[in-house]
């Protein structure tokens, strides 16, 4: 066990020089695209800088339910999660670039279009440049600096080892929770759900969530398995670590299901125009097809793969789920993000570099906050219960 | 004629290492009685895993299907009534009826599957090994056909994991 000393995990040049090539390739793509295309290139921004926040937000949500439930079992992956926090402040990077392309992909930033519908007149009250903004700017200035508060708590306690630090960083995270998780049901449907200011859906938050939650989840366990075969968890975090996550896994892809399928149902049973023209616009043509793709993905496959002990406690089997996960949350964000400005879908070179760029970030960034600490948090008073989970 | 060794442990941690010392020197655990669920023992007893799973599966299979039929049947075949303009047979609409009885069927069908497979059914009076089996003790109970069973080595080694008490039962079958 190297527990006393600060992990050696780094990358290395060549892995570097990848990464670097594959966030410029994503950058390049995207001013290549403000120019050519505007509104498909502020399309993938928004996508992309979705994704990073889910990731982050998903981070600190996970640290933040261990510490509100007194779980043991987690402490030992507490760090993981830890350093998938720090991908946030990138994804308020990203999303404040769309101050530039509001224009682009937003109908109500528009005040001659606005003046001219009653509908979105009523609505300008909250769904306004401006408004849009410094929300934003509150949701993620709340959501970092409580979860760094919350996280230096746990730095500290690898210092002086007194439980006191736990206990505060469970009110924190009461705290965080609460409030934080309002503001993500606000944030989706400020920035996703505003795309198409006519219609509402007062399940998206949730349907974003549970999203949100898979897509981190999928991320946790696949950097679970490198860290592992890396060695630097060697000793520390053993199979039933990873079992306990893919059953969070197994049962949240079906969470996730079940969200759709609810919002489905209701707009179609209640069969009103106004809400109906969600699902036209993506149940015709080619978006008809990939929303079939993105249950399979998001849902049937995993939920098939993972619903076996054997297959549950397999790396090669989790790495598989998790990372059809991953991807069907890209498919997913694409069929909210996407429908509303094109007929048909398009896919490209834009889309590939844009997100394998921000794939590339989020490694980066997991891996550089994860070498700057221990392993795993020493003094914390769960740990041995966790070190000895068995399952 | 049976014959049963009933040994008490104080912990756990004794109990765990007992039982897969006995199993190593070829006697046959019958079952452990405990307080709570410990960790490792169903490893250190040999048991098998669960075979519950695939009968919840089964009976989830079966709700499932009972559910889409019934409701096809229902409102497409024996009865159609039409709501909203909707076709007759609406798949989204049969869905949360569907689930419905899919997690009925699967939780009911484990739950009787169990109770019928372990034989706990109302009714059953339970066997007693040792008084303390409903307290705070460990227990083990071994058993062998009375002509192979070899008291001497179970006596060493409960002894050697610090057993509070044991003692022998006999039983005709």
């Amino acid at each position: 066990m190297n527990m006393n000393e600060k992990n050696t995990i780094q990358l290395t040049n060549r892995q570097k020089l990848w990464l670097k090539l594959f966030m410029g390739l994503g950058a390049l793509a995207f001013l290549v695209g403000v120019f050519t295309d505007p509104t498909r290139a502020w399309s993938n921004l928004l996508l992309n800088g979705y994704f990073l926040t889910g990731i982050g937000f998903c981070g600190m949500m996970m640290v933040a339910i261990h510490y509100v439930s007194n779980a043991g079992w987690d402490v030992a992956i507490r760090r993981v999660s830890e350093a998938m926090f720090s991908v946030l402040p990138f994804g308020f990077v990203v999303m404040a670039l769309l101050y530039f392309g509001m224009h682009d992909i937003y109908e109500w930033s528009h005040e001659d279009v606005v003046a001219n519908d009653p509908i979105l007149l009523g609505k300008s009250a909250w769904l306004n440049p401006l408004g849009f903004m410094i929300r934003m700017v509150v949701y993620f200035v709340f959501w970092i600096w409580v979860g760094r508060k919350i996280i230096s708590k746990s730095h500290a306690m690898d210092l002086d080892g007194n439980p006191a630090h736990t206990k505060s960083a469970t009110g924190l995270s009461a705290f965080w929770l609460y409030i934080g998780g309002i503001m993500f049901i606000f944030s989706s449907f400020d920035w996703i759900m505003s795309l198409e200011p006519h219609w509402y859906s007062t399940i998206f938050g949730l349907y974003n969530f549970s999203g949100m939650f898979t897509s981190g989840l999928a991320f946790t366990i696949i950097a679970l398995i490198f860290l592992r075969r890396t060695g630097v968890m060697k000793g520390l975090v053993k199979i039933d670590h990873l079992f306990e996550l893919s059953r969070y896994l197994f049962g949240f892809v079906t969470f996730w299901v079940y969200i759709w399928f609810s919002q489905h149902m209701l707009i179609w049973y209640a069969n009103i125009p106004e809400e109906t023209v969600y699902y036209i616009k993506r149940h015709v043509g080619v978006f008809a097809s990939l929303t079939v793709v993105n249950i399979l993905l998001n849902w049937f496959i995993p939920f098939a793969i993972l619903l076996f002990r054997k297959t549950k406690r397999n790396e090669k089997s989790l790495l598989i789920a998790a990372s059809l996960v991953l991807v069907g949350r890209w498919v997913d964000l694409y069929m909210m993000i996407f429908p509303p400005h094109l007929e048909s879908p398009v896919f490209g070179l834009m889309e590939i570099a844009m997100f394998a760029g921000a794939l590339s970030l989020t490694v980066w960034v997991f891996v550089k906050a994860f070498a700057k600490e221990k392993a795993v948090p020493e003094n914390e008073p769960f740990l041995q219960e966790s070190l000895q989970l068995h399952t | 004629m049976k014959k049963y060794f009933i040994v008490s442990f104080d912990n756990e941690f004794d109990l765990v290492e007992a039982t897969q010392d006995f199993r190593d020197k070829g006697f046959t655990v019958m079952d452990a009685f405990t307080p709570y669920a410990v960790h490792g023992l169903d490893k250190a007893m040999g048991l098998k895993p669960s075979r519950l799973g695939k009968i919840c599966f089964g009976f989830a299979l079966l709700g499932l299907a009972i559910g889409l039929y019934g409701q096809y049947w229902i409102s497409a075949v024996n009865w159609p009534i039409n709501i909203g303009g909707k076709p007759w047979n609406s798949m989204p609409g049969f869905m949360p009826i569907a689930f419905e009885t899919t997690i009925l069927f699967a939780g009911l069908g484990t739950v009787f599957a169990l109770l019928w497979r372990t034989g706990v059914l109302p009714g059953r009076k339970p066997k007693i090994y040792a008084q303390d089996v409903t307290d705070d003790k460990f227990v083990l109970v071994l058993t062998e056909e009375l002509s192979s069973f070899n008291s001497d080595t179970a006596e060493a080694i409960s002894s050697q994991y610090h057993a509070v008490e044991w003692h022998e039962k006999l039983e005709s079958e």
